[in-house]
């Protein structure tokens, strides 16, 4: 045993002598109750390294007589310790327990703990992050520490497992000659009942229908979920029903509300109109992790009651209950753990469906094999493409025209581009092809669309709207929820604004009057003037309303109310006639090209991690023998 | 300890004690009015009882959210001391910060700025984190060279060997979706059954008073 402990006397730097540059709320910690002792090093340490000791003497410590009772007592009873010298000569204890020297070190044993500059820097961050005090001094020059990382060899198995890798994901865009394996199938196969459960939930919803779709993914996952997203929520309103988004992650916050644009903005080309409140509402975010989620299945009302942006919702459902399902799309055990345990037991009876990555999958898997009330799952790309097919089969996109049998290594677009023309939208819904249904469970039993006939052609004719032009010399005026002052105000119009007229109340004195958005409020008859203007329209088709609606309103919307978001009672449901557009209108190129990338990189990563492992094993034999 | 620790400490003991047991006769009795007999006064009677536990999750809910923001000041308080010291890069997180709030207030809605940074951001440090794995994998043996490090590689290249679409491979896919459904499902079982566990413990020691570190 080493009995040396002359390091201990090593003189201390001058930098780190008690008192120098410390501030007096420093000295009020922990060490004006302990003895001044001096720091030292390890004998092989560096003279430039620094010692933990030196960062807990940086900090403030709360004072000795804060600490816990039985704290002081074992305190009080290891000073005792170190005085029984006869301690020292019985079994070498002066080995086995703590010399003396290091007793008395305000840090301990921790002193005798070396840390590198690297691990400095790290603790240095975290101190400054809580608030603490940086020593500064021992800090080390950036410039060396670039200098020395560039002047480093480069990793090489490092660099050859990152060319391995971009090799064989960049041959499948690259040759359709490095396209091994199969495409997922084009509907989910009958010894996979929980991903058809998960498809017939979704097919079966009716119009008017709400869904909570919990929105728990970020950063690793979006490759694998925010395709499962998107044709989870095109399915929705496609069948019509309305998505009530809610999430306790900002970026999957981010991630959904980039989607939900996206779909608005492509079915907005078709003449399509997705209405904010209507058809979607994004509910503010919930913090806490599975807090807030257990704050939203209990307070549900509450906080449906107002958006995102802090607008009136008018929601009618005042709990989880009343929701048709629940619909979860999760990259962590975690995240399911926190919905099945928090959210599934306050939605009474309805059920749980989940899309997840493959990170997640085990353990939703024993959730779905546990509870009954978790029917349906879906896991990672493979599944969306699937699931894409099975989609374009039931809403009239032929699979084989999306997806040519080019040795199924190419896909296009069936217009020849990336996306759908709104021109060439198919507007047939044939009945979906029914599903295999190998389980009692999955009851895949489509609701049809409620008409087949195609989207009309616009002709445009001369016709003649009312509007009412805000007269009244006391702008702005009200509009309200109702045609009463008694109503809740939605918003104001200012003089010489002109609305576009729906309804009227019996007696004329109220007009009901229409946003482009969808929002619609009444206003006072007093305070407007009506009139007939001519107006380009349609026979009845709904995106010329929208075109209408616009031109009239463009100057009121969004120019003033653009932070307010429509009611759900009172918005225009998107016609049921063209609902399955929103399906085909997604952007369908490289889907193919992603799976078979996907493919070749996961064979590039076994080929990596088993020969590097081979090369290892043998290399250790080597030296072994 | 001094007197005035000892009575904070029992004060933070017995509101802890109060409110944890509020919160669980709530979550107990607020959802089963059965427990209180038929008709409309056992709900109303069950509600009362839930109204309390409603409350403190609220209450819960808010300081959280707090701390969010006092996280945030934390940060940009953070930042901007470093800024003074000559850290370039915090700089640029405190404008990037600026940058994003201002744009997010005057194009309301916009989201092109996920669309041009946070996506590809997102993308590129995913990349890196295969490239990571990947070579971490292939050092595995290196590192540990024992039948608990030969095995570990064994599983990772039957588990990514069985998702590839390859029929040539089907028996090992058979294999891994042996070890996926079989050995890792009762893993999965296992973590939760100790999380349950871990979380009665927790509250029953925070309960009593024993957990110190929720005594204040």
């Amino acid at each position: 045993m080493n009995d040396d402990y002359s390091w201990l006397e090593a003189p201390q730097p001058e930098a780190s002598q008690p008192g120098a540059g410390e501030s007096a709320g420093q000295r009020r910690g922990l060490r004006r109750f302990l003895p001044r002792l001096r720091r030292r090093r390890l004998a092989s340490q560096p003279a430039d390294q620094p010692d933990a000791t030196a960062l807990l003497g940086g900090q403030s410590e709360r004072p000795l007589t804060e600490l816990d009772q039985r704290l002081q007592a074992l305190r009080a009873r290891s000073l005792e310790i170190e005085h029984k010298e006869e301690w020292q000569e019985l079994y070498d204890a002066d080995q086995a327990l703590t010399s003396p020297a290091l007793q008395e070190k305000p840090g301990g044993v921790i002193s005798a703990v070396a840390l590198s500059q690297a691990q400095k820097a790290q603790v240095d961050l975290l101190t400054e992050i809580v608030g603490g005090q940086v020593d500064t001094a021992q800090r080390p020059a950036k410039r060396g520490l670039v200098r020395r990382a560039a002047l480093s060899l480069p990793n090489i198995p490092r660099l050859l497992a990152s060319a391995l890798l971009l090799l064989f994901v960049a041959l499948p865009f690259v040759s359709s000659d490095y396209a091994p394996g199969a495409l997922p199938p084009a509907d989910f196969a009958e010894d996979d009942p929980q991903a058809l459960a998960f498809y017939a939930a979704l097919d079966s919803l009716s119009p008017g229908d709400y869904v909570l779709v919990a929105v728990e993914y970020g950063l690793g996952a979006a490759a694998e979920l925010d395709a499962l997203t998107d044709l989870a929520l095109r399915h929705i309103f496609a069948r019509g029903g309305r998505a009530v988004l809610a999430t306790s992650n900002p970026i999957a916050y981010l991630h959904a509300q980039n989607i939900i644009d996206a779909i608005r903005d492509r079915a907005a080309q078709a003449g399509l109109r997705l209405v904010n409140g209507l058809d979607y509402l994004l509910l503010h975010y919930l913090p806490g992790g599975g807090l807030g989620i257990r704050e939203l299945s209990e307070n549900f009302a509450d906080i449906a009651r107002r958006s995102m942006r802090d607008a009136p919702t008018s929601l009618p459902v005042g709990s989880l209950a009343d929701m048709k399902m629940l619909l979860l799309v999760a990259d962590s055990a975690e995240d399911v753990r926190n919905w099945v345990e928090q959210a599934l037991p306050e939605a009474g009876t309805r059920r749980l469906y989940a899309a997840t990555s493959l990170a997640a999958e085990p353990l939703t898997r024993a959730y779905v094999e546990s509870i009954d009330r978790f029917d349906g799952l879906v896991v990672g790309m493979r599944a969306a493409y699937t699931y894409g097919a099975m989609l374009d089969a039931t809403f009239g996109i032929d699979p084989q025209a999306a997806v040519p049998a080019t040795d199924g290594a190419v896909e296009t677009a069936p217009t020849g581009s990336a996306a759908l023309d709104a021109s060439s939208v198919i507007q047939t819904m044939p009945s979906p092809t029914p599903l295999p249904t190998a389980t009692p469970r999955p009851t895949h039993t489509p609701t049809p669309l409620p008409t087949n006939t195609p989207v009309p052609t616009p002709t445009s004719t001369t016709a003649m709207i009312r509007i009412v032009e805000v007269t009244s010399p006391q702008s702005p005026v009200n509009i309200r929820v109702g045609p009463s002052t008694a109503q809740a105000t939605l918003g104001l119009a200012y003089k010489g604004d002109t609305l576009a007229v729906l309804d009227a109340n019996a007696d004329s004195s109220w007009y009901k009057i229409a946003m482009s958005n969808g929002w619609e409020g009444w206003i006072s008859a007093i305070v407007v003037t009506e009139r007939l203007v001519p107006e380009t329209a349609s026979n009845g088709d709904d995106s010329a309303s929208i075109a209408r609606e616009r031109s009239v309103m463009s100057r009121f919307y969004p120019r003033r109310y653009g932070n307010i978001e429509p009611r759900f009672s009172q918005a225009n449901p998107v016609p049921g006639s063209t609902r399955g557009a929103i399906v085909q209108l997604r952007e369908r190129g490289g889907e193919a090209q992603r799976l078979q990338a996907l493919t070749m990189g996961t064979l590039a990563a076994v080929l990596a991690i088993a020969l590097g492992n081979l090369v290892a094993a043998i290399g250790a034999l080597v030296r072994r023998g | 300890m001094n007197r005035r620790s000892r009575v904070g400490a029992s004060l933070a003991t017995i509101t802890g004690f109060l409110v944890g047991i509020t919160a669980v006769l709530s979550l107990l009795l607020g959802d089963n009015p059965a427990l209180f007999g038929d008709g409309a006064g056992a709900d109303a009677l069950a509600q009362n009882f839930a109204l309390p536990g409603a409350v403190l999750l609220r209450l819960l809910v808010i300081v959280l959210a707090l701390s969010i923001v006092f996280g945030i000041a934390n940060l940009l308080i953070l930042h901007t001391r470093r800024v003074v010291s000559g850290r370039l890069m915090s700089g640029v997180l405190l404008a990037s910060f600026a940058g994003t709030i201002g744009w997010h207030i005057t194009q309301r809605g916009d989201l092109s700025l996920l669309e041009t940074i946070q996506l590809p951001i997102e993308s590129a440090l995913a990349a890196l984190l295969c490239v990571t794995l990947v070579a971490g994998g292939a050092r595995i043996l290196t590192r540990r060279s024992d039948i608990w490090g030969i095995l570990f590689v064994l599983v990772v290249v039957v588990v990514l060997l069985g998702s590839l679409p390859l029929p040539e491979l089907a028996p090992i896919a058979a294999l891994s979706d042996w070890l996926l459904r079989i050995p890792v499902q009762a893993g999965a079982r296992a973590i939760l059954l100790g999380i349950a566990l871990g979380s009665i413990v927790v509250g029953v020691r925070a309960l009593l008073g024993q957990d110190r570190s929720l005594r204040g």
